[in-house]
């Protein structure tokens, strides 16, 4: 068998980089990440290792969430959605910026792993905002009385829903993959400038949803009792978006890989 | 309750298909993989 796969090379499918990229500074230290053979050497221990911990940290936390988070004084037992709503909501935009990322490597430098790893994100960050969003209707209804408004941030959330749902639509539109590549990571790029908007819409507009409970920076408006249950979902929901993505990044390498090498089997029979 | 239940419900059901959906074509991509190697054997450039 001749050596057809190129096993330690940027993927044949997703095509070659420039070799001025390759050349420069940046673009090598960057392709040297774009090698699928060192991603799955690295990634495929990691893992079932992640998985699990994810699977035991959601359970943890949902059952927590579920049964044990002290409801709220105004608000009741209703306010236990909080800890699957918020770390939904979180995933999702955290995971289009990841997406945007991905994007921006795709345009600048063609790495070739970042448009799998955008092609990967798209499915899972959709299914974390159609979550953030059916949550937050269920949590709306005994709240606010209505399960869906017109709201600067609901409907800004929903565009994002859209973003994803456009930019897994336009990665499979085109014959050429190559310009399916391209078109979707012109949206994901665009796409970012919905991230700030979702962030500071209950600040610019007027909105029936709150602000923000919670800061990175200052003092949290919640209390340790609630706080802890969210935290362990927030951190489930990241860990479960990861092992997720890097599950399917890794699946679509060893496609990609048997493809080729049957393809490959294939034009040396007929040679 | 009703809304907790199935707000709860949801977030099982979308984590789940998600993670099942990728867990399965994991294991199927592999297993595929392992197959065609087998038969074509293992190539390393």
């Amino acid at each position: 068998m001749t050596q057809d796969y190129p096993n330690e090379a940027p993927l044949s499918a997703m095509g070659e980089p420039p070799l001025e990229v390759m050349r420069s500074k940046s673009g090598a230290w960057l392709h040297q990440f774009a090698n699928p053979g060192r991603f799955q050497r690295f990634v495929q221990p990691i893992i079932p290792w992640l998985s699990g911990v994810a699977l035991v940290l959601t359970v943890v936390g949902l059952v927590w969430g579920f049964y044990f988070a002290p409801p709220d004084w105004q608000q009741g037992v209703t306010a236990r959605i909080m800890d699957v709503h918020v770390p939904a909501a979180w995933v999702a935009m955290n995971g289009y910026a990841a997406l945007a990322i991905c994007s921006l490597l795709s345009i600048v430098w063609r790495h070739p792993l970042a448009d799998i790893a955008a092609r990967e994100i798209g499915p899972v960050g959709a299914g974390f905002t159609a979550l953030c969003l059916i949550t937050g209707s269920l949590w709306g209804r005994p709240d606010w009385g209505t399960y869906w408004v017109w709201d600067a941030r609901l409907t800004s959330v929903l565009i994002l829903l859209f973003l994803y749902l456009g930019h897994i639509a336009l990665l499979r539109a085109f014959d050429n993959p190559q310009h399916g590549y391209r078109a979707a990571a012109i949206l994901g790029l665009v796409g970012a400038i919905n991230l700030p908007i979702i962030v500071f819409s209950v600040y610019w507009w007027n909105s029936l949803h709150q602000g923000n409970s919670i800061s990175l920076t200052g003092p949290s408006k919640i209390y340790i009792t609630m706080l802890l249950p969210l935290l362990v979902c927030t951190i489930a929901f990241y860990l479960a978006f990861l092992a997720m993505v890097l599950a399917r990044i890794s699946s679509f390498i060893m496609e990609t890989k048997a493809r080729s090498l049957l393809l490959a089997a294939a034009e040396g029979g007929r040679s | 309750m009703p809304f907790v239940e199935g707000a709860y419900g949801a977030t099982v059901l979308i984590i789940g298909v998600l993670g099942l959906s990728a867990f399965l074509r994991y294991r199927a991509a592999r297993k595929r993989l392992a197959q065609v190697e087998a038969h074509y054997g293992r190539v390393r450039s």
